[in-house]
């Protein structure tokens, strides 16, 4: 017990770590663990059964149920676990319960560490609406908007029309307690305004159990960029730079990079300070992240503070050298920052790209299907952060998201021109991904030039985006066809798929297996 | 043979061996030559390296950096033309049923809200019509390509 020797003297010493989430972020947190000399134990539900991050944590403990309350956002259930195999933090990672100031609390309350900030902090920060009113107050520009709190559509309807009519059109309806692209529509006519606010409030109840929702101007054509901040408990803090996370599709992140190919310096020091302010005027305790609207004119305005790790934290990693989850752990555990701001600087670009299981052909509907090859790119510079692997199954129980492929080269050219080669050296049959599309991006125009804005899709794909035909792919069929030549467990479940019993191919298979 | 029907619906009949082929009924020719080596999934194409794995009847290829999928048609099967039914794009479940069977609907007109992946879908009709049956109810889990309702044809108008 009392954890590795280099967490001797640590306020608040942790030696296994649990951690309430699943997929790629489990399993990127059992890496940290591995690395820092610190046990790991997974909870999962029946359709995680045997899933990469289970099997990647030191234990794993078994969530009984068929839905989300009863598994990942079973607070009690999870504390249990923790008990049961003597974890001593836990690491909340990202979605699920990771912004709920009642499992910090109850994390706290059972005499576990929590890697995470203060249950404070996450309900300043987590409701949109006092978040809001607490950058006012720091100072710091805030979108045009209206904070209504609209919790009974039926007698709001009067209420929600003027301050729709003050904010103006296009508006955004968000959730307040939102984030992820869910609850959140966006609201180009009047007369769409309440059937979207139907939708996005019943989202809002659905995903998050407060189904109120605020009014917001939207500003198209601006830039959506973030920046990373690391506090310690000693009253330290410092930024790690921006993520320019502009290109979105459904409000949902499909590119990040950093450094922001807009950003000037004098710029990136004023929204560096800005959020450090915005942490510490929350006490903010380990990593966090702080939104901001850049718009055309250079003026930025404060959308949100994240409470949590982030799902693009890899390439400030990338262009740092910080590791952000050990820093969240050495944090928890009470140790100083091990840098001041001076220390740190931008070393060159780092790109990451979401890879989904959807097909951006139509209208980015979520695919389900086997992962029948999974083939990652590698090479210098590149990293992938995933919870699947080949033979495993897109479902539709959980987020469509496969995977994050990462590129870090010296500078931004470079940094798209290795993204290009890495989406398309990955080798992903057996759902439809967008990896096509993703290349797309990185041979686009637009986007070598850094016009990234937040309608970077609407604007370089009106239409909507297709796949290439290929006249070669079906003679390529045809002969794999021809020759039989698939895999034995895949072609159990097709027929005729296996040639004919002749088959040279299969035969020399047979004699050298 | 091989009947194989691409992603834009065309339909190509291949013969390996043969120097002919067809696409939509047209006779092309078949120049490229494969190679085969000792691992499976995996194949030489006109001197590139393809990854090829079929899952049901769906080959899947990546070649030259780019992912393709198409089907094989199995012989008497398919073919059957457009139905006038609108099938759900993505298995997920009916949240809500805006029309009623008996409805006149125009293109474009949301029949049925879905949810998949936690976000809602809203699936408008393609052609203008009438309802003649709502196969699903609200809160039914639906597989992707489940028949949600079929629409006929009003009477032709001018």
């Amino acid at each position: 017990m009392g954890g590795p020797d280099w967490m001797k003297g640590a306020p608040h010493p942790i030696s296994k770590i649990l951690v309430a989430n699943r997929g790629e972020i489990a399993c990127r947190i059992f890496r940290s663990c591995a690395e820092l000399g610190l046990g790991s134990v997974a909870i999962y539900s029946e359709a995680d059964r045997g899933s990469l991050h289970q099997q990647t944590a030191d234990e794993s403990v078994f969530l009984p149920g068929d839905n989300l309350a009863e598994t990942y956002l079973n607070i009690e259930a999870i504390l249990s676990a923790a008990e049961e195999t003597g974890a001593d933090a836990i690491h909340p990672g990202y979605g699920f319960l990771s912004e709920r100031s009642s499992f910090a609390n109850a994390v706290k309350e059972a005499g576990l560490v929590w890697i995470g900030p203060s249950a404070y902090a996450i309900d300043e920060m987590g409701d949109k609406i006092s978040a809001r009113r607490a950058m006012v107050t720091a100072g710091v520009p805030v979108i045009p908007g209206e904070e209504l709190p609209l919790e009974k559509p039926d007698e709001m309807v009067d209420e929600l029309v003027r301050a729709a009519t003050r904010v103006g059109y296009p508006l955004l309806l968000k959730a307040s307690a939102g984030g992820g692209g869910k609850g959140m529509r966006v609201v180009r006519e009047p007369r769409n305004l309440q059937r979207e606010y139907a939708a996005a409030s019943r989202e809002a109840v659905t995903s998050f159990g407060d189904g109120t929702v605020y009014v917001e101007r939207l500003l198209e054509k601006s830039r959506h960029i973030e920046v990373q901040v690391l506090s310690d408990t000693l009253g330290n803090a410092v930024h790690l730079f921006e993520r320019e996370c502009s290109i979105q599709r459904r409000h949902q992140k499909v590119v990040e990079e950093s450094p922001s190919p807009v950003l000037n310096e004098a710029t990136r020091q004023r929204m560096g300070e800005a959020a450090v302010n915005a942490a510490k005027a929350v006490d903010y305790e380990g990593a966090g992240t702080v939104e901001f609207l850049l718009a055309e004119d250079g003026d930025f305005h404060f959308l949100e503070m994240n409470t949590r790790l982030q799902v693009e934290h890899p390439i400030t990693e990338c262009i740092s050298g910080v590791d952000l989850v050990v820093e969240q752990i050495r944090v928890a555990a009470g140790l100083p920052l091990p840098f001041a701001q001076a220390d740190l600087s931008i070393r060159g670009h780092a790109i990451e790209v979401r890879i989904y299981a959807e097909d951006p052909a139509n209208s980015f509907l979520p695919a389900i299907g086997p992962l029948a090859m999974f083939r990652p790119p590698t090479g210098p510079g590149i990293r992938l952060d995933t919870g699947v692997r080949e033979g495993d199954e897109a479902s539709i129980d959980f987020d469509p998201m496969l995977a994050k492929l990462i590129v870090h080269a010296p500078e931004r050219e470079a940094a798209i021109r290795r993204m290009k080669r890495a989406c398309e050296d990955f080798v992903l049959l057996g759902v439809t991904t967008n990896l096509g599309f993703l290349c797309d991006i990185m041979s686009h125009p637009a986007y070598h030039a850094g016009e990234t804005t937040t309608d970077f899709i609407d604007v370089n794909w009106p239409e909507g985006w297709d796949s290439q035909s290929s006249d070669v792919v079906p003679f390529v069929a045809a002969a794999a066809e021809h020759y039989g030549l698939s895999r034995k467990a895949m072609a159990v479940e097709s027929d005729g798929g296996r040639g004919s019993p002749f088959n040279p191919f299969l035969t020399l298979r047979r004699s050298f297996p | 043979m091989v009947d194989i029907r691409d992603k834009q619906g065309r339909q190509w009949q291949i013969t390996i061996g043969s120097s002919e082929a067809t696409c939509d009924g047209q006779n092309i020719s078949n120049e490229h030559t494969f190679e085969i080596d000792a691992r499976p999934n995996r194949m030489w194409v006109d001197g590139q390296l393809a990854h090829v794995i079929k899952v049901g009847d769906d080959w899947w290829v990546h070649l030259d950096g780019s992912i393709h999928v198409v089907s094989i048609d199995e012989q008497g099967a398919g073919g059957s033309g457009e139905d006038d039914g609108m099938t759900a794009p993505m298995p997920g479940k009916i949240l809500e049923i805006l029309c009623n069977i008996g409805d006149h609907v125009e293109s474009g007109q949301t029949l049925i809200v879905m949810e998949a992946m936690k976000m809602e879908h809203r699936i408008a009709a393609n052609d203008p019509g009438v309802v003649v049956e709502i196969h699903h109810q609200v809160g039914e889990q639906v597989d992707a390509g489940a028949t949600l309702i079929d629409i006929e044809d009003s009477e032709e108008s001018n």
